[in-house]
C-alpha cells in the first residue's frame, strides 16, 4: 500500500464555543483521490481549514508526510506541499489570470520553477492561456474554478485539497471541473476533495469518507460505497 | 486676474503633490490592513524633524536626507505596528477600524508631546540656500524647492506603483489587500506583509514630512492637520486607490489654492472640507474609483 501523505487523528475544532469537529480521523495516501462528502454544516469546510492552518485544532493532530503541521501557519504549510483551493474560489478578481497564477507560485521553491509550472497549468487548462491577460473577475464560473485550481497547482503541491469546486456551477460544468480534478490527480498530485455533488465525486474518487455532525460516520472504497443500495439511498438520494 | 488664477493653480498643484503623497501612506495601510492610523500626520511630522535635524546638525540637503528619513520612518512604523497595532490583525473588520482609530489617537497625543519635549513647540523650517530661487514660466512663478518637492512626490509614487505591480512582494501586498485569507492560502506570509505594509506607509509619511519641512514650516502640532488633509484626499480619491489618491491630492491643492485667491485665504480650508462632505454624501466610494 502507498505511503500515508496526510494523517488526521482525533481532530476537534470549534468556532468560539461552538464545537464543530468531534474526533475526526482520516488518512490520504500518495496518489489517491479521497472524497469527503456529507450534508451542509457537517464540518467538512472546518476540517479543511484546520488542516490548511487557518484554524487551530482544540485537540488532535495533523501530520503531513509524517511531520506534525497543526501548529504551523498557512504559508509554511503551503511551502511543505499542501495547498487548499478554498470554498468560493477566492480569486484576486482585480488582477489578471496570469498574475493570479504567478501569485500561486509565491513559496520560494515554487517560484524558482514558475515558468515550467505555468506551462503545465496552461497545458491542463488551455482556456487559462487564452485568457491570461483578462482580469480574473471577468471569467465565467467554470473558468474561475479552473483558475483557482491552476493557481493552487502553481505552488507545486503534493496534496491538493479542494473545497466544493462545483459550487454554483451548471451540471455540465460540474462534470468538466471534476474531470479536471481527475486530470490533476493523473498528473501525480494527491487529491482530497470535499463535494456536495456526492455521486459525481464518488465516481471519480478512490476512497471516501462521509462526515455527519462533525464525525466520520462511513468510510470505504468509493466503488464499494456506490454499489451499496442503502448507502446510495442515505447519502446520494439515488 | 487670469494670471493670478493660473499662478494659484500652479501653486496648488505644487502643494497638492505633497497632499497626495501624505495621503498615500495612510491609504496603503488602510487598504491592506483595514486599520486607520490617525497618527499618520504625526509620522509626517517626525519625518519633517528627521530632515530638520540632519540639516541643522550636519547640513545634509533635505532632498538627500530622504535616503535616511524614509528608512528611519519605516523602522518607526514597523515598531509601532509590532508594539501597538499587531494585536488587532485578527479581529473583525469593524472592530479593527474602530480600535485602530483609538490606538492612533493615543499615539498621536504621545508623539505630539514627545516632539514638544524634544524640539519645543516652535515652528521650524529648513532654510536651504535655494529657498528663494524660482523658475519663471511666462507670467507664472514656480518656487524651485516646491517644484523639487512635487518631482520627488511624483517619482516616489511612480516607484510605489511599479513596486506594487511589478515585484513579487508588491503583488503580495495587493493580493493581501484584496483577500488576506486567500493570500495566506497561496503561501504569502500575511503577518509579514502586514508589518511591511505598515512600515512602507510610514516611510511614505517620512518622505512627505521631508517635503513639508522644505516647503512649509513644521512644528509638533502639524500632525492633526496633515491627518485631516490625508483623510479628505483619501475620501476624494477612493480608499486604497493609490493613483486616485495622488490625483485627489493634486485636485485638493488646486481647489484650496484657487479658492484662496478667489474668496480670501480664510476660506481655503473650508472649500476643501466642503468638497470632503460633498464627496462623502454624493460619491462615498471616491471620485476616481470605478464601481
Amino acid at each position: 500500500m502507498a505511503q500515508v501523505l496526510l494523517a488526521v487523528s482525533e481532530l476537534e475544532a470549534a468556532y468560539g464555543d461552538q464545537q464543530v469537529l468531534w474526533g475526526v480521523s482520516l488518512e490520504v495516501r500518495v496518489g489517491e483521490i479521497v472524497a469527503l462528502i456529507g450534508p451542509n454544516g457537517a464540518g467538512k469546510t472546518t476540517l479543511l481549514r484546520t488542516v490548511a492552518g487557518l484554524m487551530r485544532p482544540l485537540r488532535g493532530s495533523v501530520r503531513f508526510d509524517g511531520e506534525p503541521i497543526d501548529a504551523l501557519p498557512p504559508d509554511e504549510i503551503v511551502a511543505r506541499g499542501l495547498t487548499l483551493v478554498p470554498e468560493g474560489r477566492r480569486l484576486f478578481r482585480a488582477m489578471t489570470v496570469q498574475d493570479n497564477l504567478e501569485l500561486g507560485a509565491y513559496p520560494h521553491r515554487a517560484r524558482a520553477q514558475r515558468r515550467a509550472t505555468l506551462d503545465e497549468v496552461f497545458a491542463l487548462f488551455p482556456v487559462l492561456a487564452e485568457r491570461r491577460h483578462q482580469s480574473a473577475g471577468t471569467l465565467s464560473g467554470g473558468e474561475q474554478q479552473m483558475l483557482a485550481i491552476g493557481r493552487a497547482l502553481m505552488a507545486r503541491p503534493r496534496l491538493l485539497m479542494l473545497d466544493e469546486p462545483s459550487m454554483g456551477l451548471a451540471p455540465v460544468i460540474v462534470e468538466r471541473v471534476l474531470d479536471a480534478v481527475r486530470a490533476v490527480a493523473a498528473s501525480g498530485v494527491t487529491v482530497l476533495l470535499v463535494e456536495q455533488s456526492a455521486y459525481q465525486a464518488l465516481e471519480r474518487a478512490d476512497r471516501a469518507y462521509v462526515v455527519r455532525e462533525g464525525r466520520i460516520v462511513v468510510e470505504g472504497s468509493a466503488r464499494r460505497l456506490l454499489s451499496q443500495d442503502d448507502f446510495r439511498r442515505a447519502y446520494i438520494g439515488l | 486676474m487670469t494670471t493670478i488664477l493660473l499662478q494659484g493653480a500652479v501653486f496648488g498643484l505644487l502643494v497638492g503633490g505633497v497632499y497626495g503623497l501624505g495621503a498615500v501612506g495612510l491609504s496603503l495601510v488602510f487598504g491592506v490592513l483595514r486599520m486607520l492610523n490617525v497618527a499618520h500626520g504625526e509620522l509626517i511630522m517626525l519625518g519633517g524633524y528627521a530632515t530638520f535635524m540632519l540639516f541643522t546638525l550636519w547640513g545634509v540637503d533635505p532632498f538627500l536626507s530622504l535616503g535616511l528619513s524614509a528608512p528611519a520612518l519605516f523602522l518607526v512604523g514597523a515598531g509601532l505596528y509590532w508594539g501597538l497595532f499587531r494585536r488587532l490583525a485578527g479581529s473583525p473588520e469593524h472592530e479593527k477600524i474602530k480600535n485602530s482609530i483609538l490606538i492612533g489617537f493615543g499615539l498621536a497625543l504621545v508623539l505630539h508631546t514627545l516632539a514638544i519635549l524634544a524640539w519645543q513647540a516652535d515652528e521650524r523650517s529648513v532654510a536651504v540656500s535655494y529657498a528663494g530661487q524660482v523658475l519663471r514660466l511666462g507670467p507664472v512663478v514656480v518656487p524651485l524647492a516646491r517644484f523639487g518637492a512635487l518631482v520627488i512626490a511624483f517619482v516616489t509614487l511612480g516607484g510605489l506603483h511599479l513596486f506594487l505591480n511589478r515585484t513579487y512582494p508588491g503583488r503580495a501586498i495587493r493580493a493581501t489587500a484584496e483577500d488576506g485569507e486567500a493570500a495566506f492560502l497561496m503561501g504569502i506570509p500575511v503577518p509579514r506583509v502586514y508589518l511591511g505594509a505598515f512600515g512602507l506607509g510610514s516611510a511614505l509619511a517620512g518622505v512627505a514630512g521631508t517635503l513639508v519641512s522644505v516647503t512649509e514650516a513644521i512644528s509638533p502640532a502639524i500632525g492633526l492637520t496633515w491627518t485631516l488633509k490625508a483623510l479628505i484626499v483619501i475620501v476624494l480619491g477612493g480608499m486604497g486607490n493609490i493613483l486616485g489618491t495622488f490625483v485627489a491630492g493634486l485636485c485638493l491643492g488646486v481647489v484650496e489654492s484657487t479658492s484662496g485667491f478667489l474668496f480670501g485665504n480664510a476660506y481655503r480650508e473650508v472649500v476643501g472640507l466642503v468638497m470632503f462632505l460633498l464627496a462623502l454624501s454624493l460619491r462615498p466610494q471616491g471620485l476616481f474609483t470605478r464601481v
